[in-house]
């Protein structure tokens, strides 16, 4: 079946077999960043925004997304310019083996956008579905906090 | 994976749709796609609801909420007048899974999943909802759920709308203990709803999950609390009533034994809550 959908901005029209998922199709198209982990909505290495949302792509059909938009990691540095979220994980040193990022950067990025202020709690119970095995999470926090209080103007 | 899948525009397409056998019905997938990679089921077509317009809303008068069979979990956590009204609905959807799973999961799937240990499932006990099925019949969520994974859904048929009755309590709780704080399945939950008279219960319902075949509310504990005072002593009798009645099974969460135990100490929240009733 065909289905039309965009994918940082570009749009995209592919053929696909009703039970596809979304996570091979991105794969396929060559956003590479979007990881297949568990397989069982488990672990959000496979995190997407669909419209704006952070959603599962390794369960959700390809089939559903048409006519949506779709935001990987590709879509976040601007000419090689890392974006702020991306840039403070860096800083902070949360990015140790580096799989759970892109999927990270996606929710963190949802996250900011419903809540520019969240508290510590409120970010690791946002992150509760992107499971993290290297830092335990304190120094993602930092870089959240770090941009939340940035975009606030604050000085960190 | 030799599955077909259908997206119909609207409810009419839909019920022809799922008529055929080897049929499922979708809205998120969230647990539908997952029981399929894990080879429990082997569905030759998936009829998904999320297209029909007409299954997508909240409804709200004076009496009751409607909640439409398409509307997912973080849709109801964003709704503002829901943790007004329904404080122990929200607390629980707000333990399902992830933001990624409340981003697809709905409240009408986490019914028809019919599981033991269904977050949201406790709540719809706990508020006496009502499921409206599509032939018209509105069905006690208490006989619409059967036994796990099971629901008295007739074939061809779906459910269009959850109905909660609007009502007013003091004090309400809900806690689920897992083996870990995300991401998990319940080894035990409990929600309560009380409302206080002149010093004692005027009202109690309690309900636990994970511990039978179904989410169990424990009607005669709520028949005996009415017009008694929250204090020690009257938690400890509770205590030992809910150890005799809950009916939980060993599995990988949890054992048997555990599992009465957690349920009869969590009766002690009452107190370190500081109930005064």
């Amino acid at each position: 079946m065909k289905v039309e959908f965009k994918v940082n901005g570009k749009m995209h029209s592919v053929n696909v077999e009703p039970g596809e998922f979304l996570l091979e199709t991105l794969r396929n198209l060559g956003y590479k960043s979007v990881k297949h982990g568990c397989d069982t909505a488990s672990c959000g290495a496979c995190s997407v925004q669909l419209d704006g949302k952070p959603v599962l792509s390794c369960r959700t059909f390809t089939a559903t997304v048409n006519g949506h938009e779709i935001k990987t990691v590709e879509g976040f540095s601007k000419e090689g310019e890392l974006s702020n979220i991306q840039r403070a994980l860096v800083e902070e040193g949360a990015v140790q083996c580096g799989f759970c990022i892109p999927g990270l950067v996606v929710t963190a990025d949802a996250l900011l956008r419903e809540n520019p202020s969240p508290t510590e709690d409120e970010i690791k119970g946002y992150l509760n579905g992107n499971l993290c095995r290297c830092t335990g999470y304190e120094s993602q926090t930092r870089a959240i906090l770090k941009v939340a209080k940035d975009s606030r103007g604050e000085k960190s | 994976m030799s599955y077909s899948f259908i997206s119909p525009r609207d409810e009419k397409e839909l019920k022809e749709e799922i008529s055929a056998p080897g049929s499922f019905t979708m809205s998120g997938g969230t647990d539908l796609l997952v029981k399929i990679r894990m080879g429990k089921i082997s569905p030759q077509k998936i009829v998904s609801t999320s297209k029909i317009s007409t299954l997508h809303f909240i409804d709200e008068n004076d009496d009751e909420i409607v909640i439409g069979s398409t509307i997912t979990h973080a849709e109801l956590l964003e709704y503002k007048p829901l943790r007004e009204a329904f404080p122990v609905l929200f607390d629980a959807i707000y333990t399902i899974g992830s933001p990624q799973i409340r981003n697809r999961g709905t409240l009408v799937g986490n019914v028809m999943n019919a599981s033991p240990a269904g977050d949201g499932l406790l709540a719809l006990y706990l508020l006496d909802a009502k499921i409206e099925i599509s032939n018209g019949d509105a069905v006690n969520i208490d006989e619409f759920v059967v036994s796990p994974g099971r629901t008295i859904l007739p074939k061809g048929e779906y459910v269009k709308s959850i109905h909660i009755p609007k009502s007013k309590w003091d004090h309400h709780y809900f806690e689920k203990v897992g083996q870990r704080n995300s991401m998990t399945i319940s080894i035990v939950s409990i929600g309560w709803l009380i409302k206080c008279g002149s010093e004692a219960i005027e009202n109690l319902r309690i309900a636990f999950g994970s511990v039978a075949p179904t989410i169990l509310r424990l009607k005669d504990v709520e028949k005996f609390s009415k017009g008694k005072k929250i204090d020690e002593k009257f938690v400890h009798v509770v205590s030992d009533m809910v150890k005799e009645r809950v009916n939980p099974i060993d599995d990988v969460r949890g054992s048997a034994q555990y599992r009465k135990k957690l349920c009869s100490n969590l009766m002690y929240r009452m107190v370190e809550e500081g109930i005064k009733c």
